[in-house]
């Protein structure tokens, strides 16, 4: 695995102006005071970064050069997952220095107890999409996973209006009520919780999906 | 040793149905047309694919039955240049050598850098930019630098000019040369490579394996008569295998030269060689 992971840093090496771009943006939301934007928008990005990988593997073949290398294929999805989450803590990390150096330029434009809250939004944001969309790219490759994703997002959109018409108005805005009087350690656990779900979900469907795949 | 016995695959519009032999220390080609199954026998030996019958065993271990570790343990051993399919290509030779460090812990940096050397393979170069040849240079390269007994090569030296097909040629056989329990199983459409290298050849058509023979043999044995009409009436076609009708005649493929050699001293003979052997086998009847 650890020759995967050197494999996936030499390509994001490779790509380095696709980083300068990630610096200059994080340049961009400091200039104009969006340092809450930057924390939750640059992890993203560097999930995205990450999960990049696997189309530059995909390219060739579907990536089946990848697997006549000594690496089984639940240990090729395991070091892409631990990839795509380490790129997106790197881009977490940019997003927080850029919204410090943002609050102390803009003084005042994002509180500094704020900060654990931006991250923590931005972690989980950029989990769920990279859950959703890492089994996805695997299933569809590069091409079509574009399409792919597109639609998966569109029937979770789909799904959470019928459920909010399904549900009364009441019960969603108790339950809302009740998660903001939650202490904070509390709805981070919880919210722990439900990631690593979506996580270990989106795992067990990426090996799935590679066990069955034929080169 | 690797063995493929009664290996199947089945798609739509092609049927695999192999058996085949790698024993130590031996050097095995396959040859045939485009699309007669060669690289799909070698998706199958890799366990890049999922067969429909029969099994891979290499060094006794079935690999339908093999583990996580047993695979990996095997992968350790075999180094494999597929033709079509390589590293990602915004890689540069030396990305390459430290991936290849991290997965091998074999890999000999050192053996690495001194045949790119050898061979003028620009290190910092992405793959992307370098020629056909380069990359069929850095594919072969890539195979021999963590001690594999056994190499699975598919065409290595397409692409490549006549010095430098010599040269990984020549390293071919030197590396094969160092240990005796090295094996290699090999595909070309270059067929004095297969020629001069191979210790027996496997003919692959439409995904069946139509014949096999010790390269010595084929070389010695084999020919092509070119025979007359009415010399291919009166001949005796009992070592006959494959016949073709040509403008001035039959050509006809044997595997018993000195018979013919010897009995019928007038007709025209011409060596067997990979080229013919394909063609005949491949378009010449029974």
């Amino acid at each position: 695995m650890k020759g995967l992971m050197i494999k996936d840093f030499c390509i994001i090496k490779s790509r380095r102006r696709q980083f300068i771009l990630i610096v200059a943006l994080a340049a961009m939301y400091i200039a104009m005071g969006m340092g809450g934007f930057a924390i939750s928008f640059l992890s993203l990005l560097g999930g995205a970064f990450g999960l990049s990988t696997l189309s530059y593997d995909a390219k060739s073949h579907d990536g089946e050069f990848i697997f006549t290398l000594p690496c089984t294929r639940k240990q090729y999805v395991t070091e892409k997952y631990l990839f795509i989450f380490l790129m997106m803590l790197c881009g977490l990390v940019i997003g927080i220095v850029a919204g410090l150096i943002s609050n102390l330029m803009n003084a005042g434009s994002m509180p500094l107890d704020a900060v654990p809250l931006y991250a923590l939004g931005g972690i989980a944001g950029s989990v769920i999409m990279l859950s959703l969309m890492i089994p996805v790219v695997i299933r569809f490759g590069t091409e079509q996973s574009q399409v792919a994703v597109f639609s998966v997002i569109a029937s979770c959109v789909i799904v959470a209006v019928i459920l909010s018409h399904l549900i009364p108005a009441k019960i969603i805005n108790d339950l809302m009520l009740y998660a903001t009087l939650l202490p904070l350690p509390v709805l981070v656990m919880a919210g722990s919780v439900v990631l690593l779900i979506v996580v270990m979900i989106s795992y067990t469907i990426s090996i799935s999906m590679m066990m069955r795949k034929e080169f | 040793m690797i063995q493929l016995k009664n290996v199947e695959k089945h798609y739509n519009n092609f049927d695999l149905q192999v058996s085949m032999e790698v024993p130590d220390g031996a050097i095995i080609g396959l040859i045939g047309q485009n699309g007669a199954g060669k690289s799909t026998t070698f998706k199958a030996l890799l366990g890049l694919l999922r067969i429909n019958g029969g099994s891979v065993v290499i060094d006794g271990l079935d690999m339908a039955n093999a583990g996580d570790k047993e695979w990996i343990e095997t992968k350790l051993r075999i180094g494999v240049a597929m033709a079509e399919t390589g590293f990602p290509e915004c890689l540069t030779p030396d990305d390459v050598r430290k991936t290849l460090k991290g997965l091998y812990p074999k890999f000999d940096e050192q053996k690495f850098c001194s045949l790119a050397n050898r061979l003028q393979l620009p290190m910092d170069k992405s793959i992307e930019k370098l020629s056909n040849g380069n990359k069929a240079k850095l594919k072969v390269i890539s195979t021999l630098c963590h001690d594999a007994d056994i190499l699975v090569l598919d065409e290595p030296t397409a692409g490549l000019d006549v010095v430098a097909r010599d040269q990984l040629l020549e390293l071919l056989r030197d590396y094969m040369a160092e240990k005796d329990n090295r094996s290699m199983i090999i595909s070309s459409h270059i067929s004095s490579d297969l020629e001069g290298l191979c210790d027996s050849l496997y003919l692959i058509h439409q995904g069946e394996i139509v014949l096999q023979e010790d390269t010595d043999v084929l070389l010695s044995e084999y020919a092509v008569l070119k025979l007359k009409e009415e010399e291919f009436h009166s001949i005796d076609r009992s070592h006959i295998m494959r016949s073709k009708k040509e403008a001035y005649g039959y050509a006809c493929l044997t595997n018993q030269k000195h018979f013919y050699m010897e009995n019928y001293p007038q007709v025209v003979i011409e060596n067997g060689n990979v080229d013919e052997l394909i063609t005949m086998m491949v378009l010449g009847g029974e």
